[in-house]
């Protein structure tokens, strides 16, 4: 979103109308222009002891229910917020995975 | 001494006329304007009643209900927040600048409020001092009342003064006067300035209406600039103490016509919408849907180095505005 700079000047942001004459920055949607984000959300894992007696980790969960929420914050808090968009998928490790002989990742 | 009356008569003659050109301004026909004709508003309710739109209503009840429904209906008392953030504009602002000359309320002059009003009560700009000074008092004891009434929901007194104020407040408000009139012409020099008797739209013609009998064309009325008037570009650096809000029109000329787009605000958030003049925005799902291009697209992937398991979703989220102005914006 457009960051206001406090009476223009230094790098304060400024809140009220009155006190904002400027931008700091402005992280919002462009017209035309493609924005991407990428959101790289890690499993839970937990170590177990292997055959040989050493440790190895493996996932706690093999599934992961996944939201993604736009949301248009008019005041920048949840106050009056509208939801734009949402997406919900569930991402498995084992979906397209194949088992692996390494002491870890996919179970045997 | 007859000679030197009529000589105190002249003189006092010019200078009423000297002021009233001063208090007019520059430019030919500013006399028939709405203010040009009733003079300046001396109170509130003045104010409302020379902007007064009611008689639209019974020709366009559509029109008027759309209207009814937008934020331009009530454009300083929002649903209380945007009349609260004027009390803050006016308490943390100039009331407290050590040169804005505003001590208390009795101080303040309608060229201190038009760092708001600008937009939320351009007509403002056509009041009294004193006006400013009922607007800041009015403001002060609604939020006191209400803030009494929610205390105490059996305080009638509290109650009574809220809603006599609210009713006040949502009575100052960009209605068809202040569109289809006041703010119909940006080029007065170039096209005239809005005359009293006129409404201005898409046509020429004669009104059916006694007090608006006349019908224009407006060069701007379905053009960007015509929105841009208030949905504006930045800071407002015609004010002696700049204020800034919004910065739409900015972003749509220098991001999106700059870029090739062609389209207005009136044909994105009136007509292709079907909003007509409820003229929303983040808010309706129909603007919602025309805004925004949104993907996403998600996978596994194991991280994997010796004994160390990294497990991880990616989710990859794409998105483009299909608006012709910068989101968020105002």
């Amino acid at each position: 979103m457009p960051t206001p700079r406090l009476m223009a000047r230094g790098n304060n942001m400024g809140r009220g109308p009155y006190e904002k004459s400027s931008i700091l920055e402005d992280t919002g949607l462009h017209p035309g222009k493609k924005v991407e984000e990428r959101f790289d959300i890690f499993f839970p894992v937990e170590e177990i002891e292997t055959d040989d007696g050493k440790t190895a980790q493996v996932a706690a969960e093999r599934e992961m229910d996944v939201t993604v929420q736009l949301w248009y914050k008019p005041f920048g808090t949840m106050s009056g917020a509208v939801l734009w968009r949402e997406w919900q998928e569930t991402i498995s490790l084992d979906k397209k995975s194949k088992p692996t002989t390494y002491p870890s990742g996919n179970p045997q | 001494m007859k000679k030197l009356t009529w000589i105190g008569i002249t003189t006092t003659a010019l200078c009423l006329t000297a002021s009233l050109a001063f208090a007019l301004g520059a430019g030919v026909g500013r006399d028939g304007t709405i203010v040009g004709k009733k003079g300046k508003a001396k109170s509130l309710q003045q104010l409302i009643d020379m902007y007064d739109s009611t008689g639209c209503i019974d020709c366009h009840e559509d029109a008027h209900n759309d209207w009814a429904a937008s934020p331009h209906a009530r454009s300083i008392y929002g649903t209380g927040r945007a009349a609260a953030t004027m009390i803050t504009a006016m308490k943390n602002g100039f009331m407290s600048w050590e040169y804005s000359g505003v001590e208390k309320t009795k101080d303040i002059k309608v060229e201190h409020w038009m760092g708001c009003m600008k937009c939320h009560l351009p007509q403002l700009a056509d009041a009294e001092d004193k006006v400013a000074v009922e607007l800041a008092d009015t403001l002060l004891e609604w939020y006191d009342a209400a803030v009494a009434a929610v205390k105490d929901p059996e305080n009638k007194k509290a109650i009574a003064t809220r809603d006599k104020h609210e009713k006040t407040l949502t009575s100052l408000n960009i209605n068809c006067l202040v569109c289809h009139n006041r703010m119909a012409i940006t080029h007065k020099w170039t096209d005239g300035y809005p005359q009293h008797n006129v409404v201005y739209g898409l046509n020429d013609g004669a009104h059916d209406d006694e007090k608006f009998p006349k019908m224009k064309r407006s060069l701007i009325m379905d053009e960007s600039i015509f929105c841009g008037q208030c949905h504006g570009m930045g800071p407002n650096l015609e004010l002696e103490n700049p204020t800034q809000c919004a910065t739409a029109y900015g972003s749509y000329m220098w991001a999106y016509r700059a870029d090739g787009g062609q389209e207005s605000c009136q044909e994105c958030h009136m007509h292709k919408s079907g909003l007509g003049h409820k003229i929303l925005s983040y808010s309706d799902p129909t603007m919602i849907d025309m805004a925004l291009d949104f993907k996403v697209h998600a996978y596994a992937s194991q991280w994997l180095d010796g004994s160390t398991l990294r497990p991880k979703a990616v989710v990859n989220v794409e998105m483009v505005n299909r608006s012709g102005h910068g989101i968020p914006d105002g």
